[in-house]
């Protein structure tokens, strides 16, 4: 049951990430869910196998900081900010890439933005999806 | 508030001698504020009845549409002072990913579905597309906002004079998901629930024949009375009955639903011409 703040209950998030958050609950991939804010405000279980901690509690976390602390790595073996992958968040556009980590070998991690813009163009947040890539 | 159901049934009429006690028409729910405002929520079939009892020299009608489809819509063609040319008519409703409220109205009003079309009505006409800001109409204030129902599907939110009625006659809010969510900001349709001294909210089957209709777009009466705990409801109305529920079987299964696990507040099957005041 509800508690009775109703500052908490008018925060109640837009039925298209509620949609969205019930499908990445049912889906096998690792997902992100993304407010229109860039903030991470959904993780769904098997994202917490694939980055090997909870992040359950992240606490709508701006997905910059959190790629900040990924360290990420471009083909070169650069610092990547992972730029493109934001400027689609920002843009509400569809985008794919892919980084590198070095903390555990040499990792490297394909991921998919899907924008979520709901009826009347309204900005909703996005979908990110990540999968393990083969690449070396 | 005072609050008259003019059509509880679900999906389909359903008239006759098995249903007369629930009420075969669908739906349709007059809302009169303390002041006499006047809010019709939904367009089914019991529409045309409410048209025929309005009285007085109203001059303003207000139509708040959940959403499209047949049952909520069709009684509006037979919408009386739609043909009034000295009265106002504004209809509220979400639009479309492709198409203007206008347009998907117009498919239901036109050739060869209906012989009327939108531009011959004689009132004035307007539309209203939701969801949007919060909004007035008189003394009420309305929150609008999309709940889990195939295609775009508002519930309402009303409040006059301190009283809260929720509205939302087709919602799922279990789809997806195996138990519902104690966190409200991730539960479709609380931001119109929360904490309303009346709510009316889909009811429409039991717990054996869900499991068969997952994804339909509505609530069995056990999902009904957790939604309305979750939201800390004063009141619920069970509204939406499937329409191959006879009366005798209706009786049959809010007992069984209710008397399983006694909600703690108060909860009302829903029956066509059936008042309530807030």
């Amino acid at each position: 049951m509800f508690g009775s703040d109703p500052n908490v209950v008018s925060a109640t998030k837009e039925i298209e990430l509620i949609l969205a958050r019930h499908l990445g609950e049912n889906l096998a991939m690792p997902i992100f869910l993304i407010d229109a804010a860039g903030r991470i405000i959904f993780c769904n279980e098997t994202a917490d196998r694939f980055w090997g901690e909870s992040l359950q509690g992240l606490g709508a976390l701006p997905i910059e900081e959190w790629i900040h602390g990924l360290r990420a790595r471009d083909e070169d073996g650069k610092d990547s900010k992972l730029l493109s992958l934001l400027q689609a968040l920002a843009e509400d556009r569809p985008s794919c890439g892919r980084f590198w980590l070095n903390a555990s070998g040499r990792r490297c991690v394909e991921y998919a933005v899907v924008p979520l813009q709901a009826i009347g163009a309204r900005r909703v947040g996005a979908l990110v999806i990540f999968s393990e890539s083969n690449a070396e | 508030m005072n609050i008259t159901l003019w059509g509880t049934r679900g999906s389909i009429a359903s008239p006759g001698p098995m249903t007369n006690g629930y009420g075969g028409n669908t739906s349709c729910v007059e809302v009169r504020g303390a002041d006499g405002d006047l809010l019709i929520l939904d367009a089914g079939t019991g529409i045309r009845a409410l048209g025929r009892a309005l009285t007085g020299g109203r001059k303003r009608y207000d139509i708040l549409l959940t959403h499209l489809h047949m049952d909520h819509l069709q009684g509006l063609g037979f919408f009386g002072p739609l043909y009034n040319p000295n009265v106002e008519v504004h209809i509220w409703g979400p639009a479309g990913a492709r198409e203007d409220l206008a347009s998907r109205l117009g498919r239901y009003l036109s050739p060869p579905l209906f012989p009327v079309q939108l531009r011959d009505f004689r009132c004035a006409l307007e539309l209203h597309e939701l969801p949007g800001p919060d909004f007035q109409i008189g003394q009420f204030s309305i929150h609008a906002n999309l709940v889990k129902h195939p295609g775009p599907t508002l519930g309402y939110r009303i409040q006059n004079c301190g009283g809260v009625l929720a509205y939302i006659p087709d919602h799922e809010p279990i789809l997806g998901v195996d138990r519902m969510t104690d966190d409200p900001a991730w539960l479709s349709g609380a931001s119109v629930a929360r904490e309303a001294d009346l709510l009316i909210h889909d009811a429409q089957y039991s717990c054996r024949e869900y499991p068969t209709r997952v994804g339909w777009g509505h609530s069995s009466v056990r999902h009904a009375v957790e939604f309305a705990e979750r939201n800390q409801v004063k009141h619920l109305v069970l509204f939406h009955h499937d329409p191959a529920h006879t009366d005798e079987e209706l009786d049959r299964l809010f007992a069984e639903s209710l008397n399983a696990q006694p909600p703690v507040f108060p909860v009302t099957p829903g029956r066509e011409g059936a008042t309530f005041s807030i």
